[in-house]
């Protein structure tokens, strides 16, 4: 083997804290060839992002690398001083991507200016050679309208094209090294597709070597030879990704990958049983209007258009979709609450509208993403819990905190949390909390919102199990709204498919996932990333 | 979210652990040293102005014409019966300095809930209705931005005719902005949480939605700015005052009585000096207790300023 | 962009209107003009004279609207206490007022930009400290106090700048130290926090990712994303220091507008008091439009 083109040895990242100096990574190794790609798997907090950081001397002020090495191409990274390492190392042989295209360029100045500035500052060239350049890379990431991008401005841009401008700007200087930072978590699964597609190809063309950080153990044994798995800062295992993910030896990695494969190995159900229907949506629509500023002419956005559709009693619907499909903005119609332009949703034959705000809380339940907004951070766990039944007096007074407990006991929580404040507590906590406070009355339905993916994947089995647990114990009725085909696949009965506010395909899940009809169902089936099994090769 | 806003809370954590929110902040406070400064000089102040004069059985309106313009006790000619001194009509100027401290403190808290009053109000509806009541209520802000505050603020006490009760709601009415401006943009942010959709689901009422629901999430903003306006509330009626359009004569008033010293600024300068002294000590102490409120119930900072 | 500036325009002149009326309404209502001409010991006969003789007697909208119809006209009416017309007055004392609010926000910016960043760039350390010290006691002391202490300490112990007066630019020095003192705090508080949020954004980690750091880093990628906010707090700053004018010219004598505005108070002059409401005013809605500008040719995300 040659002379590696990058080395990490023992590297260990601390942080400076009142309390003294904590480790937060320590022990990573990491030795790259030229052109190959290396994947860094690892849930949040286990370190992954810190030491690439390290590497690229872009460690928030607190932390700073207490031991290690780090070599590229004879020279010593760390050795070097920080003008030195800024002019020959940032940007020139290493680059990186990072995960929120939102807010990675900055919103004041061009695309134009933010591609050719290294350029033009750094080394040095005439603005029509360097303007020259990043055409050339808009055109390798394929931006449609090069010309016309130079001159618009982040906010113009789609999260997509915003990603792609910023590998083009990583690209500009030819670098050795190109490290990606979960570069398209934030991104829609068909775009994340073309992404990865892009970096693959890129990579090839360029000659490139890629450090590929992600928690997502699909995408990263699509694009890398090699893989380390990390966890709270350190190495559980690292070897070629085909051997580590078809005969873990860690009981870490086992671990994940059991959760993925009780997800998959769920036989998809084919049922899609003509119950009772407990919820009609006939020809809803909503449109927004957006910034009705004064003298601003006010762009309307149809969020839905007409859609009509049954839910059936006992049964789980998922909704898939991408952001911008309109499946948020169905999910609250039916739940009541936004209400439609056109249509009407009926509940047990009752029109939404008409049915009592207090009576449609004991019938329909939400639940969110994002487990660090759904609970008051000010109220403790028992008062969100037993709220609903002070509202709805279900039950007698002396009853309210025996039922209480009850219910949190039904989503796992014991007893002690009661006095406990939402700051205190973990997201899968959390979420058992919103789950409580939702089943409390006891809902005909519960609607839950992307229920899962703002969590652990080892986390988001429990979840998903709990919420199976309880839909049988309380014969409820499931909508789940979800871009995660594992999650949909799980525990759905059947699933309908949205795009630009249009119901365009509906069926079992067992139809719908695995034979999918139309042209952007196929898409986006085939642009889910599986892990190889062991057992299929 | 940041990686070290992501360390910083997994520090809390594990720093807090089965701490609740308020334990959090007692723990903090108990660092921080701005704070217990600020809440020791103004307790002292208080107690000085409102204790102390009960005490000593004095009056501020006391004349002695034989006793004019004694000089403190560390000049020549002081002596320690008026250790400050007396003001121009022989009236002892340590007592009038202390009855000071009530005025300032009295018009400072009152002027500073009526201006929270109108804000929280007004933030909180627009906030949370926001569409035309928003527009509305940002008119009625610009309005009052563009206003000259101290101008109308002397015209109307001017005009009405001054009295304590008018100086309080004169400076109240005009101080309601900052409260306005942070409790709507916070509202707006919270309103779109989940735990608000999640609360009308279950069939909460709008009223109860702000008032369980949002403004206890308000209160620590509402507390920090509720201190910073005391302090502007006081130095505005200073001002009132030293201009001749607030607090009138004989009452001791800190800016009255710096306005009554102004005269003699070359020859007796401690006229001035002491109640202007007294003066910034109140506010300082207020708005590093203002300060340091910020700190200790900021989640993302850890008690800073305390090492 | 023309629809943002014409939107702008269209609030400016709104806001003018309100206020115009509540200023006109509000004075006239609170004191009888006709009793402020005749004078305190005028008899009831007497007031009943200027009261026709002025036309004080006719409904008050239609006085309004004959007051603003003047106004637009560059017409105040007639000053009762200066007996002049109030737009002479008004060119009279502008230039001092001018020069004194433009050298007071000269100072703000000064200080507080320069010690904002410094803070923000060396967080937890002495700098910031210093920084923050200044601020907190900054914005304890009474402006006018602090007026009266340097004449004391730099006029008359050491006597460097003259007491009072406003001769000649030299003059202005302490004023505009002790007007632009008070804005300090604000700005640069703001400047800090701005900085700090912009440091730890993102984008600044892509620069940095890109080669750029130390001086570069701010010049080309924080600067301009952390004055935004600062650029709107300097119109309403130096706005507030044409009002704020009042103390610091009563103190150093300065016969500018702020003067004025206390006179004609304190002589229930309320044809020179409405036209103060209304120009200070209009000077602040004026200089807010220049911020919106300024930072729509700052942002392009208000561009659109």
């Amino acid at each position: 083997m040659s002379q590696p083109l990058l080395e990490i040895e023992n590297l260990a990242v601390s942080f400076k804290s009142p309390a003294g100096q904590v480790d937060v990574t320590h022990g990573f190794n990491l030795s790259l060839q030229r052109g190959e790609t290396i994947g860094i798997v690892g849930e949040s907090g286990s370190g992954k992002t810190l030491s690439m950081l390290a590497m690229t001397r872009l460690l928030p002020a607190q932390a700073f690398v207490s031991s290690g090495a780090i070599r590229m191409g004879g020279t010593d990274l760390l050795a070097l001083d920080a003008a030195s390492f800024h002019r020959q190392i940032s940007g020139r042989r290493v680059s990186m991507i990072f995960q929120e295209p939102m807010t990675a360029l900055n919103p004041v100045y061009s695309i134009g200016r933010q591609l050719t500035e290294t350029m033009i500052v750094h080394e040095g060239l005439s603005a029509s050679v360097a303007t020259a350049r990043a055409l050339e890379m808009l055109e390798a990431v394929k931006m449609p309208q090069p010309r016309l991008r130079m001159n618009q401005y982040p906010h113009q841009l789609s999260g997509g094209q915003r990603q792609r401008i910023m590998i083009a700007m990583a690209l500009m200087n030819k670098p050795d090294v190109l490290v990606a930072d979960e570069p398209t978590t934030a991104l829609d699964v068909t775009v994340q597709d073309e992404i990865i597609k892009l970096l693959v190809e890129l990579q090839q063309q360029l000659g490139m070597a890629m450090i590929f950080i992600s928690h997502d153990l699909g995408v990263v044994s699509r694009v890398s030879e090699r893989v380390i798995v990390m966890r709270k800062g350190e190495t559980v295992e690292r070897g070629e990704t085909k051997s580590v993910l078809q005969a873990p030896s860690h009981e870490y990695t086992q671990g994940l990958l059991q959760c993925l494969w009780r997800l998959e190995d769920k036989k998809l159900s084919t049922e899609s049983h003509h119950r009772e229907p407990i919820l009609r949506a006939e020809g809803i629509a909503k449109r927004y209007k957006l910034s009705a500023g004064l003298l601003k002419k006010s762009r309307k956005v149809d969020a839905l258009k007409e859609t009509s559709f049954s839910v059936y009693a006992g049964e789980t619907l998922a909704i898939v979709g991408e952001s911008g499909s309109g499946k948020s903005t169905l999910a609250k119609i039916i739940n009541g609450l936004i209400s439609s332009d056109r249509g009407k949703v009926t509940v047990e034959n009752t029109a939404i509208e008409d049915i009592p705000v207090k009576q449609r809380a004991r019938l329909i339940q939400p639940i969110f993403q994002d487990p660090y907004s759904t609970l008051n951070p000010t109220q403790t766990i028992g008062q969100i819990v037993a709220r609903p039944l002070h509202i709805h007096k279900t039950v007698a007074a002396e009853d309210i905190e025996a039922k209480t407990l009850e219910t949190m006991q039904k989503a796992g929580l014991s007893a002690d949390f009661v006095h406990r404040f939402p700051g205190q507590l973990s997201g899968g906590q959390r979420q058992r909390v919103a789950i409580a406070r939702a089943i409390i009355l006891q809902p005909r339905i519960l609607i839950c919102d992307e229920p899962t993916s703002a969590l652990d994947v080892s986390i988001q089995a429990q979840i998903l199990d709990l919420l199976c647990k309880l839909q049988r114990e309380l014969q409820m009725t499931l909508v789940v709204i979800s871009h995660d085909m594992a999650v949909v696949g799980y525990l759905a009965d059947r699933v309908f498919i949205m795009l630009d506010g249009e119901l365009i395909e509906s069926g079992s899940a067992a139809e719908v996932l695995q034979s999918p009809r139309t042209a952007y169902a196929k898409k986006l089936m085939s642009s889910v990333y599986r892990v190889p099994r062991a057992s299929a090769s | 979210m940041s990686l070290l806003s992501i360390f910083r809370k997994t520090q809390l954590v594990s720093d807090a652990r089965n701490l609740t929110p308020s334990q959090v902040m007692q723990l903090k406070a108990s660092h921080h040293k701005g704070f217990k400064f600020g809440l020791s000089l103004l307790l002292g102040i208080a107690l000085m102005g409102f204790v102390l004069p009960l005490m000593l059985d004095a009056s501020p309106y006391d004349q002695d014409l034989s006793m004019r313009l004694l000089p403190p006790v560390w000049i020549e000619g002081g002596s320690w019966q008026h250790w400050l001194g007396t003001d121009g009509n022989g009236r002892d100027y340590f007592v009038r300095i202390l009855y000071g401290a009530r005025i300032s403190l009295v018009v400072g808290l009152g002027a500073a809930t009526v201006g929270m009053l109108i804000g929280v109000t007004l933030g909180l509806i627009s906030g949370f209705y926001g569409g035309w009541v928003d527009q509305v209520v940002n008119f009625v802000l610009t309005c009052q931005l563009a206003l000259p505050g101290l101008l109308l603020a002397m015209t109307i006490v001017f005009l009405v005719g001054p009295s304590i009760m008018v100086v309080i709601l004169v400076i109240g009415v005009l101080h309601w902005t900052l409260f306005l401006v942070v409790v709507r943009a916070t509202t707006r942010r919270i309103r779109k949480l989940d735990y608000v959709t999640a609360a009308q689901a279950i069939g909460t009422g709008r009223f109860e939605i702000m008032r369980r629901e949002i403004l206890p999430n308000l209160m620590n903003q509402i507390i920090v700015i509720f201190t910073l306006e005391v302090g502007v509330a006081i130095l505005s009626e200073a001002s009132l005052s030293f201009l001749g359009v607030g607090i009138q004569p004989p009452t001791p008033s800190w800016g009255l009585l710096i306005a009554e010293g102004k005269d003699a600024l070359f020859y007796q300068p401690w006229l001035i000096i002491l109640p202007g002294i007294a003066l910034f000590l109140l506010v300082l102490a207020i708005n590093m207790m203002g300060d340091g409120i910020r700190d200790i119930t900021d989640p993302e900072s850890q008690s800073e300023g305390s090492s | 962009m023309f629809r943002f500036v014409l939107g702008r325009l269209l609030v400016v002149v709104a806001v003018a209107m309100t206020l115009s009326v509540v200023a006109f309404f509000l004075l006239n209502l609170a004191v009888d003009p006709a009793q402020a001409i005749a004078g305190e010991e005028a008899n009831l006969l007497e007031i009943e004279q200027v009261r026709q003789r002025y036309g004080f007697d006719r409904a008050l909208t239609v006085r309004y609207v004959e007051w603003f119809s003047a106004v637009m006209h560059g017409d105040f009416g007639v000053s009762y206490y200066w007996n002049k017309p109030v737009h002479e007055l008004l060119l009279d004392r502008v230039p001092e007022t001018a020069t004194l609010a433009l050298m007071a926000l000269s100072v703000t910016v000064v200080i507080a930009i320069p010690l904002g960043c410094a803070a923000a760039l060396n967080p937890n350390t002495w700098i910031d400290r210093l920084a923050l010290g200044i601020a907190v006691s900054a914005q304890a002391i009474p402006n006018f106090w602090l007026g009266l202490m340097l004449i004391i300490l730099l006029a008359v112990i050491f006597p460097v700048f003259p007491v009072s007066g406003d001769k000649t630019l030299y003059h202005f020095v302490l004023p505009s130290f002790v007007l632009g003192a008070s804005s300090v705090p604000p700005v640069m508080r703001l400047m800090r926090a701005g900085l700090l949020d912009v440091m730890s954004a993102d984008y600044i980690r892509t620069a940095r990712s890109k080669g750029f750091s130390g001086w570069q880093l701010l010049l080309r990628h924080s600067l301009r994303n952390a004055l935004l906010p600062v650029v709107s707090v300097l119109a309403v700053q130096l706005g507030h220091k044409f009002g704020g004018s009042v103390i610091t010219e009563s103190v150093f004598a300065i016969n500018g507008l702020g003067r004025l505005a206390l006179e004609s108070i304190l002589g229930a002059d309320m044809p020179t008091v409405q036209m103060l409401v209304f120009v200070f005013a209009f000077i602040f809605l004026t200089l807010n439009f220049l911020a919106d500008i300024i930072n729509a040719y700052l942002d392009p995300r208000l561009r659109t």
